[in-house]
This record gives C-alpha cells, structure tokens and sequence, in this order.
C-alpha cells in the first residue's frame, strides 16, 4: 500500500516536485521545534533572554541533578545487564549445542515489542504484595514492585535484545578458524571461550552496551509507572511533570530536554561511528566450519535455565496482563470464578475507547505513509543521486529517530502550541510528532534494500528514455520494495506504541490506544489498562511478524 | 464555609454591573430553551470523568431537544489553559466549565473569566458557593479511608491512626503532584498545626506506598497490596470494588469536602444555552447520576449515595483553596524533598 501511495504521487507529480516538497516540510518539523527548545531555555516568562532557567536548575538539585542521576544509573545499570544478559544468550543459541537454540529470537522479542509501560504494569501485577505471585504461588516475591531497581530489571527484560542481536550477528560470521587454532593450540574449551571468542565479541559489545544506555535513559513510561511509588524520578518522568502539572514551567522542562536529548543523541552518534567499524571489521569474517560449543554435562541444567527464563520473561508479563483485563472485582483472586469479558468488551462499546481504535490506526497509517515517502525520497536523493540536501535529510532523521520522545514532544508543543502556527489540540500535530519521530526507520530500511543493488537497472531505464519519475516509479521502487514495506509497517508499529511525545502533546478526541492504555494505568484501573494493551500488543506482535517475513533478513535487524 | 474570599471580593467589587444584572436570573428555562435552541449548542470544559459526562448529556439531549452537548475534557492544567489563550484571542469557546479541584476558579474570578449567575437552584446548593455568584460546587467528592476488611479486623479510624507502627507498611496514599483531590486533601493536612508537615514525615517513616492517583489507592487496598489508604469514596461504588473486601471508614477528625467548582464562562458563544445547560447540572436529576456513582451531590435535597450518610451528619473539614493556592510552590518543592516526585 505505501509503495502504491508513494508511486501514484511520484507519477502524478514528478520526483522533483515531490522530493522539493516532502524535503521543506520535513526538514521544517524536524529542526524549526529544536529552535524553539532551546529559545523557550534561555527566556524567562515575559520571553526576555535569560539564563535563569539554566542556573535555577543546576541549583535546585531535586530539579535537575537529581533526576539525571537516576536517569544515568538507570542508564548504566541496565546497559551493564542486558549487555551481558543478550551477549549471553546470544552464545547459547548460536554457538552451542543447546536444544531449541534456534528457536530463541521470538522469546527474546517478546519482552521488547510489549511497550515498557506495559510491561512495568505486568511486572507491578505479578510482583506487588497481593499480586499474582503472593496469590498464585511462591509467597513472598524476590523483587520489589517499585522503584529504582524494579525499573532497572523491567529496562533489562525490555532492551536487551538490542545486545542480543549485535552478539549474535557476530557470532554467527566470525571465523571459527581462529576458535579452531586455540583448540589445536592446546586450550580448552572454556579458556577458547575467555581467550578467543569473547574478546572478539566486545565491539559488538559495546554497541549492544551503548544502545542500552541510550534507550534506558530515554524511557518514559516504565520510570513513570514504577518511580513514583518511590520518589524515584528520572529527566523524563521530570521533563512530564513540569510540562503538565501547573504551575507549568516550560522553562524548566526544556533545559530538561536539551540535557536529555544530548546525552541520548551523542551516545546514539558514538553507537554509529563504533557499528560502522565493527562491520569492516567483521567481512573478514568466514562463517565457515561451524564448531558447535558442547556443554556436556551442563547442557541439560542449562536448557532448562535458558528456557525457564525465556518462557518466563515473555509469556510471563502477557498472562499477568490478561489474567487482570479478565479480572471481576479486585481482593477476590485471579480464578474463572471471578472472570468478566466487560473490559475487552468495551473496547467497542465505550466510545472513548472505540474512537483511540479509529484515531490509532488512522495516524499509525498516515505517519507510516508519510514516513515512507520521507524514506524513499531520502534514500534515492542520498545513494542514486548523492545529493546534500538528501545526505542532510538523511542524518537529520536518524537524530530525530535518536532524540527521546518526550524532548521532541517538548519541542513540538513549543514550536506549534500557539503563535504563528498553531496546531494545539489537533490531530495532526500527533501525526507530525510520529513521522518526526520515525520516518528515520523508514530511512533506514529504504537505503539498506537500495545500497544492496547497484544503479545498473535504473541506468538501463534511463538509457531506454525513461523520464526520472518513471524510472523510480518502474524499477527503483520494485527493487527496493522490501525495504519499503518493512519501513512502513516498523513505522507503523512504531506509532501505535508510542506514548511519551504523545503524553504531551495528545487532546481530547484525539487520544491513542497506547495514551488510552497507559492513562489507565497511571491512575490505577490496571484492569482496563491491560485489557487495551492486550490488543494492543497482539496487534504489534502480528505486525512484527509480517515485518519480519516481508522485510526479509535487513528486517529482522531493523526490529530492534 | 468559613473562609474569607480575598480574591473573589476584589473580582466582584471589580464587576459590579454584572453582579446587579445577575439579580434578575429568573429566565423561566422554555424561555431559555427557546433561545437555547437557536444558538443551536453547548459546549463544556471540564476534568469531570467522561462516564458521567456521557449520562448528563443523554439526559440533557432528552430533556432539552435541538441543544447537543459537546464538551472539551482534559486535566485541570490543559484545560485552564485552553480557556486562558482563547480569552487572550477573544475567541471563547465554552459556554460552561466544570473543574475537580476548588482552587483552580479563584484564578478564573480574578481574571473576570466567569459570568455571576444565581437561578433558583442556586438556593439548594448547601456549601462552597461563591459569595457573588461567580461559581458553585457542581458535586462534592469526599475524601476518607479506604480500608481492606479482610486484612484489617480492627482498621484505622481516623488520619492520625497512619502513623502508628501496627500500620507500617501497610498504608498507601496519592501524590499531591498527580492527582488534584489529594492536593486538597493533602492541603487541608499540611495547614492543620495537628498534621502539617511532620505528619507526611511521619507517614514516611511508618513506610506509606505513594501511588499515582487516587484510584490506584483503591486498587492498592481492595487487592490487598496494601491493608489501608486515603482515597475518596467513589471507587467503592465501581463495578471492579463494588463487591471487594474494601469498605469506606470516615476519619474521626472529619471528612474531606472537596467541592468542585462550577461555573459559566464570560463572552460564551452561547449564552442562554450556557444558563440552560448550567441549571440542568444543578437540577434533581442530574444531581442524582452523581449519587449513583458514589459521590456526593452539591445540592441537599438530593440522596446520597446508597449506604452513605448525609454529608450534615458527618464531621467533616473544608479546604481552603487560598491558602493552598498561596502555599503550592512551597508545598510541591516540600513534597519532591520527603517524597522524591
């Protein structure tokens, strides 16, 4: 369908005419907000420069110091964990002869595509006194429910697939030669393992171990659900109150963004400069004589801790979720006797809730599709025409893809709340949020699928007498429709799960279902709150999955 | 009501021929209907929750053909706002505005935001009605005990009973920073010398779970989460607690009264639809959707909620919304250093 969209405008208008248009409006919604972010940090009320919201800040330490160090701890802590927990897992399933070792991806996914505020909910229901461990099972629960730790663990259990997937990609094409030369060498197996394959793992590592970071430092809904219980702020959950709760302090709240949308880029660059080495690195690489790791005598124990744990972490959260959306009356336990549908059925017949089904898909798609042309005009003005604007837009939207969605919910309510453009309260102004904030995917995947294939046919085109539009219409588009697709749907998933940009800037009318979701749980109706993130969650697992089949091998990397 | 209105003196002094056209609010309402029906609408601002919205505007609709309801609802800051850069372009856009927390309309009255109106249902309303016509309670919400019977045999009777070391851990409240009515509530605590802030310090201590909103209060104790907490007495009356071991205990030091205002707004669009619509919120019927749902209605003569006693024989205590208008820096900066928020 994006690709239809996509082709109909290119033949109707022109490429030239199309790109010059989609270039001006993205490249205004992307920087044109950041201007005014960092304007509204160095005015005070009256709109005078001024450089006491910065001071005030760095003053007050429960304002700013405070949350960044929460922010930072959680930030490290989880890097730390999923870091070793995906490089880990990442082994088992590619090196070893572990049972089932091929079958880990979906499980580790699981826990990754249920949006973190869903999955901080799941974790208070099953951890919290009275909750669905206390009541089903093993008495006292081994983690807290709330607060610094509980949001470390939850941030874990959500982002290490990032690290999963670098490791494994790793794994699977380094040259076992080496492995093969400890062995003969005379070293043992678990020595090789220390010596020679772990030091040739740290790259990716590191790239696992920064995009960690960066993703636990931009969460907002998990820290939102689980610190304040605890008084454990973060810059995001900070960035929210300031933004929301009057006296508002837009002042405040951007220095905030500014600070957390820094640190979150510059990690995010770092990642990019380190993944590009990495990968020169590894065409070195033979993926030949694949020597299977043999646990021996732990190879059974292990399965079952590998699996216990990958069983428990996905289907765990989505069973706490559903046993709650069935749940009757709170106090009388989790059985069918106390089971109602009311919750799932009032997806339809509560019109709040029928009109965030009606407004979700109707943004996801038209973001997506505008995501899309983003992507395709970017990718064919960057890798066919080399062009600067192209190259501009190129880096612009993979910053903005880096930039946390609270900052750019920040920037966007400051730039188009009022004043000259006014889109306060308005739909569209969630639509533009959402292609600011992902047509950096459809980027990605467009520019993977067309740097695969060389120019060759599109000369031919162009050499047959083919005007330019036509031959992207006829051949580029065909070539890269994979990349296409999968952008569009990744985008797409994308924007239905989003909540912290969407936490600002949404009106009455026009809430989501993830808004809608997430509401719910802030104020406590867990019941209806997992209910719309049940279907929440099978519609994006349904989704990945197409993703995953239609997008191909590139894809599957684009997931995380 | 004992608190002397600074601010809504100086609004009224400040509006003096609106307060004397006010007198003559005796429209007969098919008058009103008839100029109502021309102006073809009514719009309400609000944080009022949507469920009873939806029921006001059935019965509305019902009674008063040819005038649909729309209304804007949203948390209290976005929709003040709202109403806040529509008077700067001179564009209001709603006729009726209807807030949870009681000290959000001093500031509405300040800025001559608000038309004086007394019809006769006026007369009924039996607390927080603002000297000069400015606004009244639409409904009360009123904060008490929530307790979880199972767990607790002998529950805390009164706001003082948290503290003890028999309740550590076991006592859940909401931040003041996320939910109005606990602000309130709160506010109503940290101005009492008996409580103030060594009180929340020592709530603290006695190891409180501080939850988001007062809902998740009620979801806390009915699950057993936590055995006691301070929330208000509607939840007991929601389909997911109606039959939960929670039960509702009214504090020995009184009862919290948080009256939310209602008001209508100057230069509306639709004026006579406004006083129509505004009259109707106050009338029997629509008073009594609220008995329904657990909160206790402005007007006297309606019932209150089944098992509930009447709010005159209940000990209970005001708030007062200058004070903790006066105090909201330094309570909030006072909460974030005990709490972290």
């Amino acid at each position: 369908m994006a690709e239809g969209i996509v082709r109909r405008l290119l033949s109707t208008f022109g490429f030239i005419a199309v790109a010059v248009v989609t270039a001006v409006i993205f490249l205004f919604v992307s920087i044109y907000p950041y201007i005014e972010l960092l304007r509204t940090s160095l005015s005070d009320d009256a709109g005078r420069l001024t450089g006491a919201n910065w001071t005030g800040a760095f003053a007050a330490q429960y304002l700013l110091l405070t949350p960044l160090l929460h922010s930072m701890s959680v930030g490290i802590g989880t890097a730390l964990t999923a870091t070793a927990l995906g490089a880990l897992l990442a082994w088992f399933s590619v090196r070893t002869d572990l049972p089932g070792a091929r079958a880990v991806l979906p499980f580790v996914a699981i826990p990754h595509i249920i949006p973190g505020f869903q999955l901080a909910s799941a974790w208070v229901l099953i951890f919290t006194r009275g909750g669905l461990w206390d009541t089903m099972l093993l008495g006292r629960a081994p983690v807290p429910p709330y607060g610094g730790i509980a949001i470390w663990l939850v941030l874990t259990l959500h982002l290490y697939i990032f690290s999963f997937m670098a490791s494994a990609g790793v794994l699977s094409t380094l040259d076992s030669s080496l492995e093969e030369a400890a062995r003969v060498a005379g070293l043992r197996p678990w020595r090789v393992l220390a010596r020679v394959t772990l030091p040739l793992m740290v790259p990716a590592m590191l790239s696992g171990l920064l995009l960690c970071f960066a993703y636990a430092m931009e969460e907002f809904g998990a820290p939102s659900l689980l610190g304040a219980p605890t008084g454990y702020s973060t810059l995001t959950t900070s960035i929210y109150e300031l933004a929301t709760t009057p006296p508002l302090s837009f002042g405040s709240a951007s220095v905030l963004s500014i600070v957390l949308g820094a640190v979150a880029v510059l990690v995010l660059i770092g990642n990019l400069r380190l993944a590009a080495r990495t990968r020169i690195a590894m065409i070195s690489g033979k993926a030949s004589g694949r020597g299977k790791f043999a646990l021996g005598r732990w190879r059974w124990p292990l399965t079952a801790v590998v699996w216990i744990f990958l069983l428990a972490t996905s289907f765990g959260p989505l069973a706490a979720l559903a046993l709650t959306s069935f749940l009757d009356t709170w106090g009388h336990g989790y059985g069918p006797g106390n089971w109602t549908l009311a919750r799932h059925a009032a997806l339809i017949s509560n019109p709040e809730l029928a009109q965030a089904v009606l407004n979700t898909f109707g943004m996801a798609v038209i973001a997506a599709a505008a995501a899309t042309l983003v992507g395709v005009v970017t990718a064919y003005g960057h890798i066919r025409l080399r062009a600067r604007w192209a190259a501009a837009m190129d880096r612009i939207s993979f910053l903005s893809f880096a930039t946390p969605g609270l900052v750019i919910g920040v920037a966007l309510t400051l730039a188009f709340g009022g004043g000259l453009i006014n889109l306060y309260g308005t739909y569209a102004i969630l639509v533009i949020a959402y292609i600011v904030r992902f047509s950096g995917i459809a980027v990605r995947s467009v520019s993977t699928d067309l740097a695969r294939i060389g120019p060759d046919l599109e000369a031919a085109g162009r050499i047959a007498g083919l005007p330019p539009a036509r031959v992207i219409a006829r051949i580029t588009l065909p070539i890269a429709r994979e990349g296409i697709v999968a952008g569009f749907l990744l985008a797409f998933i994308n924007c239905v799960k989003e909540i912290s940009a969407t936490s600002l800037l949404v009106s009455q009318g026009h809430e989501t279902l993830a808004y809608e979701a997430y509401l719910r749980f802030q104020e406590g109706n867990y019941t209806q709150g997992s209910a719309v993130s049940l279907w929440m969650i099978a519609l994006s697992l349904a989704i990945t999955a197409l993703a995953a089949r239609r997008g191909g091998k590139e894809s599957r990397e684009i997931l995380t | 009501m004992k608190r002397r209105s600074v601010l809504g003196l100086l609004a009224a002094t400040a509006t003096l021929p609106l307060t004397s056209f006010a007198a003559r609010a005796d429209d007969s309402l098919d008058q009103l209907h008839g100029q109502a029906k021309k102006e073809g609408a009514v719009v309400m601002y609000t944080s009022v929750p949507t469920f009873l919205l939806d029921r006001w505007k059935e019965l509305f609709e019902k009674q008063y053909p040819g005038v649909p309801v729309t209304y804007f609802r949203s948390g209290t800051g976005k929709v003040l706002a709202r109403i806040e850069s529509e008077r700067r372009a001179h564009q209001v856009g709603g006729d009726v505005v209807w807030m949870a927390d009681p000290t959000t309309f001093a500031g509405l009255v300040a800025n001559k935001a608000l038309i004086s109106y007394q019809p006769p249902e006026w007369n009924k309303i039996t607390l927080a009605k603002e000297p000069h016509g400015f606004y009244t309670a639409g409904r009360v919400l009123v904060g008490v005990l929530l307790v979880n019977k199972k767990l607790l045999p002998e529950p805390p009777k009164s706001f003082a009973d948290l503290t003890k070391p028999e309740y550590k851990g076991k006592i859940a409240i909401a931040s003041p920073l996320v939910s109005g009515s606990t602000n309130i509530i709160d506010g109503i605590l940290w101005k009492d010398p008996a409580f103030g802030w060594n009180y929340f310090e020592a709530l603290k201590k006695n190891d409180v779970l501080v939850l988001n909103d007062v809902p998740d209060v009620a979801r806390s104790v009915a699950s057993g989460e936590r055995a006691a907490g301070i929330s208000l007495t509607m939840y007991k009356y929601q389909p997911e607690f109606k039959d939960s071991p929670m039960e509702i205990v009214f504090p020995t030091e009184g009862t919290v009264l948080v009256p939310s205002p209602l008001g209508i707004l100057a230069g509306s669009p639709h004026p006579a639809a406004a006083k129509l619509f505004y009259r109707f919120l106050l009338s029997p019927p629509a008073q009594a959707v609220l008995s329904e749902a657990g909160i206790y209605p402005a007007r006297g003569d309606v019932l209150p909620p089944a098992g509930l006693p009447a709010l005159k024989d209940v000990k209970s205590l005001l708030p007062d919304p200058e004070w903790i208008i006066a105090h909201q820096r330094e309570n909030t900066a006072r909460w974030r250093q005990t709490f972290g928020g």
